[in-house]
């Protein structure tokens, strides 16, 4: 048996993802009533009192078309509650810059690079209830890690909707996403969806059988150097000049058995 | 004389409109470090509510999207042209007031007022490449009222410079939006979006 309670003072949030079109205000209450409860809001310009239309879906939405752009006149938003046992209510004030935080953005796609073990490609969208990129550009924060580790690596980008990151750790499967923000006013929007991506490997040759070795090597070198399917030293999967020197010390040394075993 | 929509003039427009968003863009991020700052050498509060100034252009528009490329322009030159008015004011008071006492803020305010020059040149520029001259005459921007107490003064230079920071962020909307206009249509209301 729940005890129907006259409403707690409530939660109201506002933002615009839609900059300039307009703002919406959502509310909620902190405990349930178990009562009916009505909402009534007003937005205060100035001296203009606004209207907020109500959303069918969710109900505890309105939104609000900018009449004004670039006024430095806060906006008052105040939410009243009421129902059979009393009411209450609470006021947001605000700056029309200030409210501004673009949805997330879409689309994020991430692709290894082929012939590059070190890099994935990153493009995404603009969110789509973003009204007019062109005019209102927004900026990037893409953010990206190996799932091996919890520390991410943070690119800020001006323009375009794409990346490309050159570090990656070669073979590591990474996650990575993006968040958006208007160039000049507002936050940064939540992030996007995660997405996860490898970059490109070379594949794995097959490992020559003791026979093939035989057959195609001469006597003086036959026995110790590396067959001609069998690579150890690929181009490919260097990744810079330590794995170089690697390779080359690994070549001397099968060269120097080689010799012994003449 | 290249005509308003010639391909060497609309190059020349693209130009000046990406290098105007630039300027507006930089002197948005030291106009608002020089509010940091004056909140903070003047002693006020940053949430203080500021009456509307008399001489202080303000940069709220009702259907901005509807307005023309000229309309920008003339309105952006008219409000840089009052606030290079109001910054040298400003910047007279502060040293009647502190003197060398607080030579930062008045550096600060003083690369302002170069930037606020520099872009209402820039504007100038714009205009004359859509031969839209001769230009008004300098705005007339009144004086302070001389029966203003110290803290009024300091209020009004609040006002100043937070209007001035709408501007700034106003011109680089206004300029991509001219950007966006094909040569020879700067009288023509800019592409409205759909509501």
């Amino acid at each position: 048996l729940s005890l129907a309670a006259p409403p707690k003072e409530p939660v109201l949030m506002c933002r615009s993802n839609n900059y300039p079109k307009g703002f919406y205000c959502s509310w909620h209450l902190p405990t349930p009533t178990y009562i009916p409860n009505s909402f009534n809001i007003s937005v205060i310009h100035g001296t203009r009192e606004m209207v907020c239309e109500k959303d069918v879906f969710p109900k505890n939405r309105c939104h609000i078309q900018y009449l004004q752009l670039f006024s430095t006149v806060k906006y008052k938003v105040t939410l009243t509650v009421t129902n059979a046992l009393g009411k209450n209510s609470t006021t947001l004030t605000f700056d029309e810059f200030a409210i501004v935080k673009p949805d997330p953005p879409e689309s994020v796609v991430a692709k290894p690079v082929p012939n590059n073990p070190r890099r994935l490609e990153v493009s995404w969208q603009n969110p789509s209830s973003w009204p007019d990129p062109e005019s209102f550009p927004l900026k990037f924060f893409l953010r990206y890690r190996p799932l091996i580790l919890d520390q991410w690596q943070h690119v800020e980008l001006s323009d375009g909707t794409s990346h490309t990151i050159t570090d990656a750790y070669a073979g590591k499967e990474y996650i990575i996403q993006v968040a958006a923000k208007d160039n000049d006013i507002g936050t940064w929007s939540d992030w996007s969806v995660a997405v996860h991506a490898t970059p490109w490997t070379e594949e794995p040759k097959h490992l020559t059988t003791e026979a093939q070795i035989t057959e195609t090597t001469s006597v003086s070198t036959s026995s110790f150097m590396p067959p001609p399917t069998t690579k150890i030293c690929d181009k490919g999967a260097v990744v810079g000049s330590g794995a170089v020197a690697v390779c080359w010390t690994a070549g001397l040394v099968l060269a120097a058995y080689g010799v012994l075993f003449i | 004389m290249a005509a308003a929509d010639s391909p060497s003039a609309a190059l020349r427009r693209r130009d000046l409109c990406s290098r105007g968003i630039r300027l507006a863009g930089k002197m948005r991020v030291d106009v608002v470090d020089l509010l940091d700052t004056y909140v903070e050498r003047q002693g006020l509060d940053a949430s203080s509510s500021v009456a509307a100034v008399e001489g202080v252009p303000a940069a709220a528009a009702e259907r901005w999207d509807e307005q023309t490329g000229t309309q920008r322009l003339l309105e952006n030159l008219a409000a840089y042209r009052a606030f290079r008015v109001l910054l040298a004011q400003m910047l007279e008071e502060q040293q009647e007031q502190l003197g060398e006492a607080d030579a930062a803020l008045g550096q600060a305010l003083a690369a302002v007022l170069l930037q606020v020059s520099a872009f209402a040149y820039h504007l100038e520029e714009l205009l004359r490449l859509e031969r839209r001259g001769p230009f008004s005459e300098e705005v007339a921007v009144p004086p302070p009222p001389s029966n203003l107490g110290l803290f009024e003064r300091k209020l009004r230079g609040l006002g100043v410079l937070r209007e001035l920071a709408q501007w700034a962020v106003r011109s680089s909307r206004d300029l991509r939006q001219l950007a966006k206009l094909s040569p020879g249509s700067s009288s023509v209301p800019s592409p409205a979006e759909s509501p």
